[in-house]
């Protein structure tokens, strides 16, 4: 992946991170639904699901936002198309114990709302935080 | 316990510090003081390693120093009375604003440049070490600070004939003032001004290596102490003209031994002693705002105009020719770092550049009022590959955690100087050839003194206050923890 896909994907990430913030907010106060934001990024049959519920609430807000999550997601650029969809957090729990300890990338302010960024890719913000162990210069 | 020995140390102190001041300081120097003849005014230092004394001797002198300014006296130099003719206007104002641009080195230069560097989470208190050393320095510089650096004594220690700057005097009415005889031609409190924001900027440099993981109160602690029992002996030895490096011919014109190898080495001690921060080594530590770092780098660049020129003391041929090599070698140290840097890790840092430019200032410290254009590019590029390599080859190689990296860039660049100095002073420009074996003894023996004395400072500050937050408080930063507030 180039960095200008990266960049991209970063930024439609944000992006749905923050309807899905919004969508969560209106879903729960119109109809008592709680939704998990972290499980729509990571498993398109929950995000279709969600969306689906949303889409037929009464709500012009809501649909507009289905519209553009419907797109992000699953359009012909969407990131559950770009790219193969994360496994699900309790997989996840299962990876052995130094695999998130010491090979994971520290989190550090670029990496905010969980944006995968390549590891080893030189100038990426984890690289460089990576870089200030042990030094400063 | 702690509290209460540290406590019962501070009444004692103010109350020494009462009884002897009196308001009739003033009167009582003039009475005190011999009448201005001839033969007190001035005894010219006879080392030139006293930065100020080829001002003495210099031949574009003003009219204002009067004649027998340059007659020898054999007793050793004491502060006198003179008439206010005596007084160079140019070259008091040259060493007011010099004064003023050396403070402003440390604030705000120093707090900003290493406020920057630390996370978050400690930039108030990082900034506030370089703050609360001015006010601490300030104080015991002039309540005994000066007197033991610039007061007659021994070769190792001067005296306390200033104590409370007793006898510093100015009367108007009488057209009288007194003058140090290291500058003659002008007044004795600007010198001692000057000589004041020297005394600031040492410590407030060795907080570096320290940081964000300090007690405030300890910190407190150990910049009083170390100033009294450190900068100040050391000054003495090499810049008053009794001092036993001064005699011996070693060459500092601005503080390369004084400053730079003095606050390096104390702050490597400090760092090894206080250990390493909580994760050094195990998770990043990156600055929080390199924007902060090279406003305070660049404050430092401008401020050093007044470190170096300003010692030569007198606004005259000297300082011009200090303020230009002080120019060429920040810029080549700077631009060396960048070289090597890039060379080495394929890009070249903002913080690699700016660290360049306070190594390359470092390094010409002590020569800038000997070496000439030449000595200033070699000094200047030698201390920025030597403040890279100490900084992260070194550093890495021997695991010591100085959090800014006091020891990489001043210490090692501060001894490229001290000992380049030898190699490249000018007779033409100092009045003194150097002489790297000369050299080397006063890096060492200021190395030496500088390490053993840190480290009694801080057993002895241990022991009454600990030198150490707990590891929650490191944890949560010393900006909430210490100071009860934080940056957002």
């Amino acid at each position: 992946m180039t960095a200008r896909e990266q960049t991209t994907v970063a930024e439609l990430d944000t992006q749905a991170f923050a309807l899905m913030g919004r969508l969560h907010v209106i879903l729960r106060r119109q109809t008592g639904r709680i939704t998990d934001i972290e499980y729509m990024r990571i498993d398109p049959q929950y995000c279709r699901h969600v969306l689906g519920i949303a889409s037929q609430v009464e709500s012009e807000d809501l649909h507009h936002i289905c519209e553009r999550l419907q797109e992000i997601y699953f359009g012909p650029d969407g990131l559950f198309v770009r790219q193969p969809p994360k496994p699900p957090l309790l997989g996840r729990m299962g990876a052995p114990v130094h695999a998130t300890t010491v090979d994971a990338p520290v989190p550090s302010a670029g990496s905010r709302t969980g944006t995968p960024l390549p590891p080893g890719a030189a100038g990426q913000p984890d690289d460089i935080d990576r870089a200030y162990i042990g030094r400063l210069r | 316990m702690k509290i209460c020995i540290a406590s019962r140390l501070v009444t004692s102190t103010l109350l020494v510090v009462a009884l002897h001041a009196t308001p009739a300081i003033a009167q009582q120097s003039i009475a005190a003081e011999p009448p201005a003849t001839a033969s007190g005014l001035v005894a010219p230092a006879e080392s030139s390693s006293v930065p100020f004394a080829p001002a003495t001797l210099r031949a574009d002198q003003p009219a204002a120093q009067p004649p027998s300014a340059s007659l020898p006296d054999a007793s050793p130099a004491r502060p006198m009375l003179v008439d206010a003719s005596a007084i160079s206007a140019g070259d008091t104002a040259w060493m007011l604003t010099s004064t003023a641009l050396v403070l402003l080195m440390t604030i705000p230069g120093v707090a900003l440049f290493y406020g920057g560097m630390v996370r978050k989470k400690n930039v108030l208190t990082t900034m506030l070490h370089s703050f609360v050393a001015v006010c601490i320095v300030s104080v015991l510089w002039a309540v005994v600070g000066y007197s033991i650096a610039f007061s007659p004594g021994n070769a190792f220690i001067g005296g306390l004939d200033r104590f409370m700057l007793h006898g510093l005097a100015f009367v108007k009415e009488a057209g009288k003032l007194t003058v140090h005889p290291i500058l003659p031609a002008i007044p004795e409190s600007v010198f001692m001004m000057f000589q004041m924001t020297f005394a600031i900027i040492t410590p407030a440099l060795i907080t570096g290596a320290f940081a964000e993981r300090m007690k405030f109160s300890a910190m407190i602690a150990f910049i009083a102490l170390w100033s009294v029992l450190v900068y100040a002996p050391v000054a003495h030895w090499v810049w008053d003209p009794q001092g036993w490096l001064a005699a011996a011919g070693v060459l500092d014109f601005a503080g390369g031994t004084v400053v730079h190898i003095n606050a390096g080495i104390s702050g490597l001690v400090a760092a090894i002693i206080i250990g390493p921060r909580t994760g050094f080594g195990k998770e990043p530590m990156p600055p929080h705002n390199l924007t902060l770092t090279v406003i305070g780098a660049s404050l430092l660049w401008i401020g050093w105009f007044g470190f170096n020129a300003g010692s030569a003391g007198a606004a005259d041929g000297r300082a011009g020719m200090a303020m230009l090599v002080t120019q060429l070698a920040a810029a080549t140290g700077a631009l060396a770092w960048m070289s090597v840097e890039w060379a080495r890790r394929g890009k070249p840092s903002v913080l690699g550049l700016a660290s360049g430019a306070v190594a390359g200032l470092v390094g010409i410290t002590p020569a800038s009022g000997f070496v000439g254009i030449g000595g200033a590019l070699v000094i200047g590029a030698v201390a920025g590959v030597a403040a890279y390599w100490a900084s992260t080859s070194l550093k890495a190689m021997l695991g010591y955690d100085d959090s800014l990296d006091v020891f990489g860039v001043h210490a090692v660049a501060g001894i490229v100087g001290a000992l380049l100095t030898g190699v490249f002073a000018v007779k033409a420009i100092g009045g003194v050839d150097g002489n790297i074996a000369l050299q080397a003894i006063g890096v060492v023996a200021t190395a030496g003194y500088a390490a053993v004395a840190t480290m009694l400072i801080l057993a002895i500050v241990d022991f009454t206050i600990g030198v150490r937050v707990a590891p929650e408080h490191e944890q949560n930063g010393l900006d909430i923890q210490e100071h009860g507030e934080h940056v957002l």
